[in-house]
């Protein structure tokens, strides 16, 4: 597992970046955060969040000119968040609180702040914070520049006097009644270690870095309107800010460029989606300022940015409760210390792999890539928990065995410029519609149309055996070669997409746009305006071809197609993806109930397990193949499912039946004790679906028995109970012999091995 | 020791035959092969509970066993059991033995269930004589980075005490031993799991008998360490 | 805790009943032995539903997930 290559992943995820407040703020407030106090009635912590940002918090707080209001992603129609109001209310609320303030070791270095000004207080502040020695010199009988003159409603002059009585308190010196002229300038530059300029006018203009506030004197920065132009409380901060950090890396000799790029306001790339928030108008102060309940009630109305478009739309994500940056980290963590861990093993094997986080994602971060390589990994490491996969393995074993393998030319042709390649489960579930459209295939094609049934690898794959997908796939890739590398016509979308990415030199098309081209067979009834909606399958979630096919094909047969939640390229699995069905079965029916939510209309399927699966949870939900070959009863779709053990025999009666019609030969396998006749009630035959028990295995249990006599014998009732091993599991069946057929009473199966007593 | 003693559980001895130790005689067994004890050495047993180990290194090897328990109910059972042989009460950080008295000393699966390991080794090193043996196994945790929650649990049993071996390895050469060798016999912890869930139907059940409380998630923390089982022998230098 | 009915199932072979013996089983490679009940004359063990859903799989589940 490339672990670099996670990583970097990881890194793509901006579900934790700032949101626009916190962004465009000059000064870089945690808006967000101090919201999400007031939310909890916590003003005090409120008050701290905001303090560790804003210099003379009690002053410039009341008075901020608030531009993150302008960026709040609820200002439609004036109805952003009142941040300063809530501000405001921190202050009132929350001032009392206790901030910690840690000495800073004295630096040896004095500088020289001309202009009392908000930007320059500011810079003073900082620098000494810092540990300078610094001196203000203000012309005017006092400090607070435009702070003075702002009405006493707004702004009580006790406030600003409190301030710089602190700012005294801390060792900054203000001389007052003192104008520094250019002349004077120069006195200053020789005594001091570096100078700041906030005075709003200046004789002589200066050359100013707009990055670094150093003009073209280079120990001579400047800040305020100076360098704004114009009045703004937050932007004099921020210059005499950005001043104070230029000023301590010019005296340091360090580089006053670097790494700055995200002082300032800046563009947020969070992207938060708010169309489903109702956004409601602002409450405005009754008198002044919030009461306490007022600010909690408007913060409660902020949005609290923030990513999380796919665990929205992801029930796995829901269910596991991590976002991707979280989960790679598991992962990662996995990977390197705990593999085999037994949650974690749950985790990864009950993701779908369908690729929907991917594609809301902004930044298109796909988890399926992810857990493929996660699983393919931990088979490699031996990791990998044989039960989560070992029947769809061996599903596809039987598939790929002479039951049902079939590839030949188009009868009595020895060319195929096309083949027919239907897929494993619609050969379960739909055996005779794949007669039909075989037979309709080579009506409509010319050059011949081959027929090959096998599977394309996709358990292989799902199941993290890499190896044995490849190989899987190099067989089919040298059977097509000997058919004349035909074009590939697939009925499955997992078939489609598998071939798609991996097979070389070959042409994939997909049944529904042949249907869509060549025209239906004349004899399909109309749909009368029934209303369906169409569930695309995951693994062709970017194939708008095919997309676009299935709802030409079913408008052309009158049927009226209504887009559900979560269509086309953004449709969600029904619960078979990622062999989640047989993984985790309990969390595969939660997968396949949250779909059926997605619209109360009866579905439109084109993959045999999505529309077995929704059946199955009492979804009414028709196969394309249904409309296109449906007999036109008022109920097409009869609602019933295959068991796994009718999925085989359909698989094949259908080689059977097709070898026997088309090619006139004769199929002479028999299953050893086939001809048993078995009679199982219905409840034992949902047991046996959810553990995975074929009646083949039951059958050959009791065969065997019959032949040997090693089993168990219950005098009382009648009953016997055996057992038989195959390759890795044991199956036991209690069963009672009436006559010439045998009632199975129970049937369980284990893997452990008894070796012997 | 703190908490409630799964030792002193009758359950426990039910299902693990007197001894409470993965894998039963047979790491005893190994210990007495490599480091070649003969008949007449002096052997200590510490946390010998009823004296079973004892009593095997008398009849079967002719050593001159001695046993040391904390619990006074075990070693009177034991001297019922197996009449009057060198068990008496005591704990590992403090032995009530002569100084370099000893050939060899074992711990068997009791190191973890001491309120201080470091004091009990430094301890069998005194006992030791030149050249003698310390011979530890018990549990440890594969996955070290999750032991922290498991030691908060009340639950006395060596689970609790699962070693994180770098820290033990490393006290056990400060206090002036030599690793000969250290054997991992995991499948031997696993042996015994196995036996526990088939007698009582399941892990949880089992730790619910044995506590006689509900220890709430212990069973959790527990496989997040990955507990993992070990031999270890150190010679004084 | 034994397995439900012992004097239900006898040995179909023998008609004899069945036993507690220490019967040896593996998973996984690992090798263990429990106290199971057994035809002592043909030694065909007997695995109960109870045992299989229970037990047996408590522990192939542990010794999966490593």
């Amino acid at each position: 597992m490339d672990l670099d290559k996670l990583l970097s992943m990881q890194k793509l995820c901006i579900n934790d970046n700032p949101p626009a407040c916190n962004t465009e703020c000059p000064i870089h407030v945690d808006v967000k955060g101090f919201i999400s106090e007031i939310r909890k009635g916590d003003f005090e912590e409120g008050y701290r969040i905001l303090s560790k940002r804003i210099p003379f918090t009690n002053v410039i707080g009341l008075v901020c000119d608030h531009p993150c209001e302008s960026f709040c992603v609820t200002n439609i129609d004036g109805k952003a968040i009142s941040i300063h109001e809530l501000e405001k209310a921190a202050i009132v609320y929350g001032r009392g609180a206790k901030i910690k303030r840690l000495p800073m070791p004295k630096v040896d270095m004095k500088i020289a702040v001309i202009g009392g000004g908000i930007s320059g207080i500011t810079c003073a502040c900082d620098l000494n914070q810092k540990g300078y020695s610094v001196d203000i010199y203000e012309k005017e009988n006092g400090v607070g520049g435009s702070l003075l003159k702002m009405p006493e409603q707004i702004l009580n002059p006790k406030l600003i006097k409190e301030e710089i009585i602190k700012l005294e308190e801390q060792g900054i010196e203000i001389k007052l009644n003192q104008e520094i002229t250019p002349e004077k300038l120069k006195g200053i530059n020789l005594e001091y270690d570096a100078v700041f300029i906030g005075t709003r006018e200046w004789p002589e203009k200066f050359n100013v870095n707009e990055l670094t506030m150093q003009t073209e004197m280079e120990k001579v920065f400047v800040g305020g309107e100076i360098v704004s132009g114009r009045e703004s409380v937050i932007r004099s901060v921020q210059t005499g800010r950005c001043a104070a950090v230029s000023i301590d890396r010019f005296v340091h000799k360090k580089s006053l460029t670097a790494l700055r790029e995200k002082e300032g306001a800046y563009k947020s790339i969070l992207e938060v989606d708010i169309e489903n928030e109702k956004i409601t108008g602002r409450i405005e102060p009754g008198n002044g300022t919030f009461t306490k309940e007022e600010a909690i009630n408007e913060a409660l109305r902020c949005v609290q940015c923030e990513c999380h478009k796919c665990v929205k739309a992801c029930v796995h994500l829901q269910k596991v409760k991590l976002d991707p940056k979280a989960y790679i980290r598991t992962i990662n963590q996995n990977e390197r210390i705990i593999l085999g861990d037994h949650y974690a093993n749950k985790t990864i094997n009950s993701c779908t792999e369908c690729g929907l986080c991917g594609a809301v994602c902004p930044k298109s971060i796909n988890m399926a890539d992810i857990i493929k390589e996660t699983r393919e990994s931990m088979v490699s490491r031996n990791k990998m928990p044989i039960s989560a996969h070992d029947f769809a393995l061996k599903d596809m074993e039987f598939t790929n065995s002479e039951y049902f393998e079939l590839i030949k030319h188009q009868p009595g042709k020895d060319i195929s410029k096309f083949v027919f390649f239907p897929g494993c489960q619609l050969s379960a579930s739909y055996s005779e519609h794949v007669i039909k459209t075989y037979n309709y295939l080579m009506e409509k094609l010319d050059g011949g149309v081959g027929l090959y049934l096998g599977c394309c690898g996709a358990p292989a794959n799902w199941a993290g055996k890499q190896e044995q997908f490849n190989n899987s796939i190099e067989k089919i890739q040298l059977n097509l070669e000997k058919l004349g590398n035909p074009v590939v016509i697939t009925a499955c979308s997992t078939c489609f997409s598998n071939f798609g990415e991996n097979l070389k030199n070959i042409k994939i098309k997909s049944l529904w746009e042949i249907f869509d081209e060549k025209g239906l067979p004349l004899d399909a009834k109309s749909g009368n305006g029934k209303i369906l909606a169409v569930h695309d399958a995951c693994t062709t979630r970017n194939e708008s071809g095919i997309h676009e096919s299935i709802r030409n094909i079913a408008k052309s047969l009158y049927y009226n197609i209504e887009e559900p939640k979560f269509t086309k390229e953004k449709t969600k699995c029904c619960g078979y993806g990622g062999l989640v069905y047989f993984a985790n079965k309990g969390f595969s029916r939660q997968v396949t109930e949250d779909r059926i939510k997605d619209s109360q209309h009866d579905f439109l399927a084109y993959c045999a397990m999505c529309r077995d699966l929704f059946v199955l949870k009492g979804k009414k939900t028709y196969h394309i193949l249904d409309l296109i070959y449906g007999d036109g009863n008022a109920e097409i779709s009869d609602m019933s499912v295959p068991t796994l053990s009718e999925r085989r025999a359909n698989r094949f009666k259908l080689k059977k039946e097709l070898l026997e019609n088309l090619w006139g030969e004769k199929m002479d396998i028999k299953d050893e004790y086939e001809d048993i006749k078995i009679v199982i009630g219905d409840e034992l035959k949902g047991k046996m679906e959810d553990e995975l028990i074929l009646e083949g295995d039951i059958k050959k249990v009791i065969g065997y028995a019959e032949k040997t006599n090693n089993s168990f014998y219950n005098p009382e009732t009648g009953h016997i109970l055996a057992s038989r091993r195959f390759v890795n599991i044991t199956f036991w069946v209690e069963y009672q012999k009436v006559a010439n057929t045998f009632n199975i009473i129970s049937a369980y199966s284990h893997r452990m091995q008894v070796k012997g007593v | 020791m703190k908490g409630y003693s799964v030792y002193e559980n009758e359950d426990m001895i039910k299902v693990t035959g007197d001894t409470l130790r993965p894998g039963g005689v047979f790491l005893t067994d190994r210990a007495v092969e490599i480091c070649n004890f003969k008949a007449g050495n002096k052997i200590l047993d510490v946390g010998c509970g009823m004296g079973v180990t004892v009593e095997r290194l008398k009849s079967l090897y002719n050593l001159d066993s001695y046993g040391v328990d904390p619990s006074l109910k075990l070693l009177n059972l034991g001297k019922e059991k197996y009449g009057n042989h060198h068990i008496e009460i005591g704990c590992g950080e403090k032995l009530p033995h002569k100084n370099e008295f000893f050939n060899g000393v074992m711990a068997e699966c009791t190191m973890s269930l001491m309120n201080d390991f470091k004091k009990t080794i430094m301890e069998s090193h005194r006992v030791l004589e030149s050249k003698g043996y310390l011979i530890v196994s018990d549990v440890y945790a594969r996955r070290p980075e999750y032991l922290e929650e498991v030691q908060k649990h009340n639950v006395n049993s060596c689970m609790r005490g699962l070693f994180n071996i770098d820290v033990l390895k490393e006290v056990i050469v400060n206090s002036g031993f030599e690793i000969i060798c250290f054997e991992d016999f995991t499948n031997l912890l696993k042996q015994l799991m196995v036996k526990i869930i088939f007698k009582y139907g399941s892990m949880s059940a089992f730790w619910e008998i044995a506590t006689c409380s509900s220890c709430g998630d212990f069973q959790q923390k527990l496989t997040l360490c990955k507990p993992g089982y070990f031999q270890l022998i150190a010679q004084k230098k | 805790m034994k397995q439900d009915s012992i004097s239900k199932w006898l040995c179909s072979k023998c008609g004899g009943p069945l036993k507690e013996g220490l019967v040896k089983i593996e998973y996984l490679g690992g090798n263990f032995e429990v106290e199971l009940l057994e035809c002592p004359v043909c030694k065909n063990v007997l695995i109960t539903q109870e045992l299989a859903a229970g037990q047996m799989l408590e522990v192939e589940k542990s010794l999966e997930d490593k």
